[in-house]
């Protein structure tokens, strides 16, 4: 063989081996990263708690229940835009509206992005029978993995319900496999597609006044300003 | 599910070696790639084959662990491979068409097969 051919051959093998090398190193690394992060910090404990101080809690709600105007944030355990609306749209509703008692917000829990929705939405359910569904929501989504890729696991959601304030996890364990809880999310289900909801977070802002529909994560006084207009 | 794919496979545990992402490896081999296809030369031509074969080998892991480990499809990825094939066969008619392996006496074109089999 050639001078040049031999180089060649040398060449291809000692990538060869660098990609082989590299592969392993993907491997090994792999796993090591994968046990690191599995135990993860679960974050917004604080601030829920800070959120939902002295409010009345109940089921899937938040604030008084005799308030005029009925708020229900139809979501997806999934959807990054309902994380979003968790960061800048709820805390200005329930520091303003239903702090004052003029609004109640419920949450409604749908599932159509795919399976970690319905864990999540099951999750949610199980709190909301201690009536903390919205507060472990909110905790959920400061804790919000990528769409779909199994990040929703009994750990995550199990580290959510421990960092949601007054959960008792155990109870909330139990409750998660139970009928009641998937009763719950199907009822959901059903006032989502009454009330046309195609899109999460969809608002859907009921008083006196009429209805409002809302979707997106607005900003918090486009959802105020409407319970204003119906209360 | 486009981008959903691709975000599972750029969260996984195979998006990177030892804390180094696998779009800067990426974009490295890319731009020696490049280099090769600037440079004149046996050099030239010998980076153009060696990315195309690392390039090749390790997009097929990929296509591996995302099949079979992270079970999500990238379609970028895809693309990727699908490039890393086109630029070994360049890489490989690059060398072939200069006449890297001909024997070094300057033998006609099938003195290529001539030299496959006369190893010693």
């Amino acid at each position: 063989m050639s001078r040049k051919g031999w180089l060649i051959g040398g060449a291809v093998v000692i990538v060869v081996a660098v990609v082989v090398a590299l592969i392993v190193v993907s491997v090994s690394g792999g796993d090591s990263s994968g046990d690191a992060s599995s135990p993860a910090e679960t974050k917004g404990g604080t601030e829920v708690a800070a959120l939902v101080k002295g409010l009345p809690q109940a089921d899937f709600a938040i604030g008084k229940p005799g308030a005029p105007v009925t708020v229900r944030e139809f979501i997806d355990p999934q959807c990054p835009v309902c994380k979003a609306a968790s960061e800048k749209t709820i805390p200005g509703i329930i520091n303003g509206p239903v702090k004052d008692g003029t609004a109640r917000l419920i949450i409604e829990p749908l599932t159509f992005i795919g399976s970690d929705s319905s864990s999540g939405a099951l999750a949610i359910a199980a709190a909301a029978q201690q009536d903390r569904g919205f507060a472990y929501t909110e905790v959920l989504y400061a804790n919000q993995g990528q769409e779909n890729s199994g990040w929703a696991t009994d750990e995550v959601l199990t580290g959510i319900a421990a960092a949601t304030p007054d959960l008792d996890v155990e109870a909330w364990k139990t409750a998660r496999t139970g009928d009641a809880a998937a009763n719950a999310v199907f009822a959901s289900s059903d006032r989502g597609t009454a009330a046309g909801v195609s899109a999460t977070p969809t608002f859907v802002v009921s008083g006196p006044g009429g209805t409002k529909v809302i979707t997106g994560a607005v900003e918090s006084s486009e959802v105020n300003s409407a319970i204003e207009a119906v209360s | 599910m486009i981008g959903g794919g691709c975000a599972t496979v750029q969260n996984s545990d195979y998006a990177q070696i030892a804390g180094v992402s696998l779009s800067y490896l990426g974009f490295i081999t890319y731009a020696v790639m490049l280099v090769s296809a600037l440079l004149p030369g046996f050099l030239g031509r010998l980076l153009g084959l060696i990315t195309g074969v690392g390039g090749v080998l390790f997009s097929l892991w990929l296509l591996y662990a995302e099949l079979f480990l992270i079970e999500a499809i990238c379609p970028w990825c895809m693309a990727s491979l699908v490039v890393m094939i086109l630029a070994l066969a360049v890489g490989i008619w690059r060398i072939i068409a200069a006449g890297d392996l001909r024997s070094d006496d300057g033998a006609p074109p099938d003195g290529m097969d001539r030299a496959g089999a006369a190893g010693t």
